[in-house]
């Protein structure tokens, strides 16, 4: 298991939309690398008989009708009133293409 | 009039009307919350009861919500400043079960920013101060709802849990805290921070309150597919049944825990013993594997559940996003990314896996488990950064029932010569809410905790 650099926390905080100041991101790198070290102890424990899935009830497959709730639904002005930046019942958002 | 130190019980036994103990607690908060700084938002006016609420099974009586908890068209802010603005367009489904049955809502809580952390130091809009000792934090996250109930500014309030956000609050504050099994109780309309471990549960004076809320909140809810349907059991009429149980003790959650924290949970333990109780020597996984696991899975769900909040649909953009979220959000991205996925997230899954597993072995031979909820008492405001990993070293006896998704509890069981409350913990199988709360109302009968006193103080 490696260290976190510099660049690897700009390349994360890219990768999850953070704008990180370079004076916090100088931090960052030491910080996460110790939790990194520490999470090294479940090398310890065998987990070869462990199957890959995992719930924390052991709920599988629970099912429901595929049905519109229309209680559940927020008016369009509802959905819109938290939004900083919106235009004739829509959300504005930074062009992507 | 003077309510301090009256459990919801005795208020709903008591003939009072309503409204004046709503006043009552309303006029409690603007007065002292200055000072303790355990609510984030309360109204200016003492609400008015409704009246359909009045004749309901809570009959109208206050209660707090913490404020990641979405109650119609209010703030509801996870304490972070990017939530400031942000009204919750409809409520999340405990707080609507309050309402139905009968509560009143008055104040939110504050708590650690979106629940990251073990004080509520970290929350945006200032640190809440622990009742005993106001230089001291009252743990976390959900330290507005403990230091509320502990300072008797609310008979009750509500917070949540992710590995220790209830129980670790509750035993520095001198409170019994309660985290139902993981699917008992719906989070729908909860800010998300570890969806696999989030769990709602009551903070209140007595065992017997905390009883009467879970029947409230728990059950399966058509908005949170993750819950279990289970019929929920009368855990009021149960809790007076006096049952003899076995009660296992494991070592290994007594490593580096204070000695007079180990001293009044070994009296805990022969009270228990003469009242007809068992105890039997278990062994457990270490607790530091759940650190682990929590500190990979943790992240890695937060990384996702936070990536939600883009700007676009609610309250501000990412800049807003304190220290401890962006180190959560980027450990976490890291943890599920290619190349590290299965070194990381997936070896913790399978870790925590045994951890449940070793759980169950041990449900075999005992009804419960009972430990020190937290290795030391309450920290001094300012102390977390002396301490490296400060969260997971606070709440490492109170991960594995998390990591696991068993039910477990705290209640105050003494007092430190430090001046500051001492909580221990029981655990219990998945869904065996009855036998918890069994077993911790008898031990608190045992105990007899003076809850006056602190209360005295705010008066």
């Amino acid at each position: 298991m490696s260290k976190l650099d510099l660049a690897e926390i700009q390349h994360l905080a890219k990768l999850s939309n953070l704008r990180i100041t370079n004076e916090e991101a100088l931090k960052y790198p030491e910080q996460l690398s110790e939790s990194i070290e520490y999470v090294k102890n479940l090398e310890e424990l065998d987990i070869s008989s462990v199957p890959d899935s995992f719930f924390t009830t052991r709920a599988i497959n629970l099912m429901e009708e595929d049905e519109v709730r229309t209680s559940d639904m927020l008016t369009q002005e509802q959905a819109l009133k938290n939004a900083q930046s919106t235009k004739n019942g829509y959300f504005i958002v930074k062009r992507i293409l | 009039m003077n309510l301090l130190g009256k459990s919801l019980t005795e208020l709903l036994k008591s003939e009072l009307h309503s409204q004046d103990v709503v006043d009552y607690f309303h006029k409690r908060i603007v007065k002292y919350n200055p000072t303790l700084h355990a609510f984030v938002s309360v109204d200016e006016q003492s609400p008015k009861i409704k009246e359909d609420r009045a004749n309901e099974k809570l009959k109208g009586l206050p209660i707090s919500l913490k404020d990641n908890i979405g109650a119609l068209y209010s703030p509801t802010t996870a304490s972070s400043k990017l939530l400031e603005t942000y009204t919750a367009q409809y409520a999340a489904t405990i707080t609507h079960k309050l309402a139905k049955d009968g509560a009143t809502l008055l104040g939110k809580t504050n708590l650690d920013a979106w629940a990251h952390g073990s004080s509520t130091e970290t929350s945006d809009f200032g640190a809440t101060h622990n009742p005993y000792n106001i230089d001291y934090v009252p743990g976390g996250s959900s330290g507005g709802s403990a230091a509320a109930v502990s300072a008797g500014l609310i008979p009750a309030a509500i917070g949540t849990e992710t590995a220790g956000s209830i129980r670790l609050p509750a035993s520095w504050s001198g409170v019994v805290g309660l985290k139902p099994t993981y699917g008992r109780v719906s989070r729908y309309g909860i800010v998300a921070m570890g969806s696999s471990w989030d769990c709602p549960g009551p903070i209140t004076q007595t065992v017997e309150d905390a009883a009467l809320l879970l029947s409230t909140l728990a059950g399966k809810d058509l908005h949170d597919a993750t819950t279990i349907d289970q019929e929920v059991p009368n855990y009021v009429a149960e809790l007076t049944k006096e049952r003899k149980m076995t009660i296992g003790i494991a070592q290994e959650y007594f490593e580096n825990v204070d000695p007079e924290i180990v001293t009044l949970v070994q009296q805990a333990v022969s009270l228990l013993q003469k009242s007809g109780h068992t105890v039997k020597k278990i062994k457990l996984l270490h607790p530091k594997y759940a650190i682990s696991v929590y500190m990979l899975l943790q992240r890695s769900e937060v990384s996702s559940n936070l990536a939600r909040y883009d700007g676009i649909r609610f309250g501000k953009n990412r800049s807003f996003f304190g220290k401890e979220a962006e180190r959560r959000i980027l450990l976490g991205t890291y943890a599920l990314s290619s190349g590290y996925y299965d070194a990381y997230y997936k070896t913790a899954q399978k870790v925590r896996y045994l951890i449940r597993q070793d759980f169950e072995n041990v449900f075999n031979e005992v009804d419960v488990i009972f430990a020190p909820t937290a290795p030391i008492t309450a920290t001094k405001l300012g102390d977390n950064e002396k301490f490296a990993f400060y969260g997971e070293m606070m709440d490492v006896l109170t991960e594995p029932a998390a990591a696991a998704g068993i039910p477990a509890i705290s209640i105050p069981i003494g007092m430190h010569s430090s001046g500051l409350p001492v909580g221990g913990q029981f655990m219990a199988r998945h869904f065996d809410e009855t036998t918890l709360l069994q077993v911790a109302h008898q031990l608190e009968q045992l105990i007899s905790f003076d809850r006056l006193s602190v209360m005295n103080r705010y008066e």
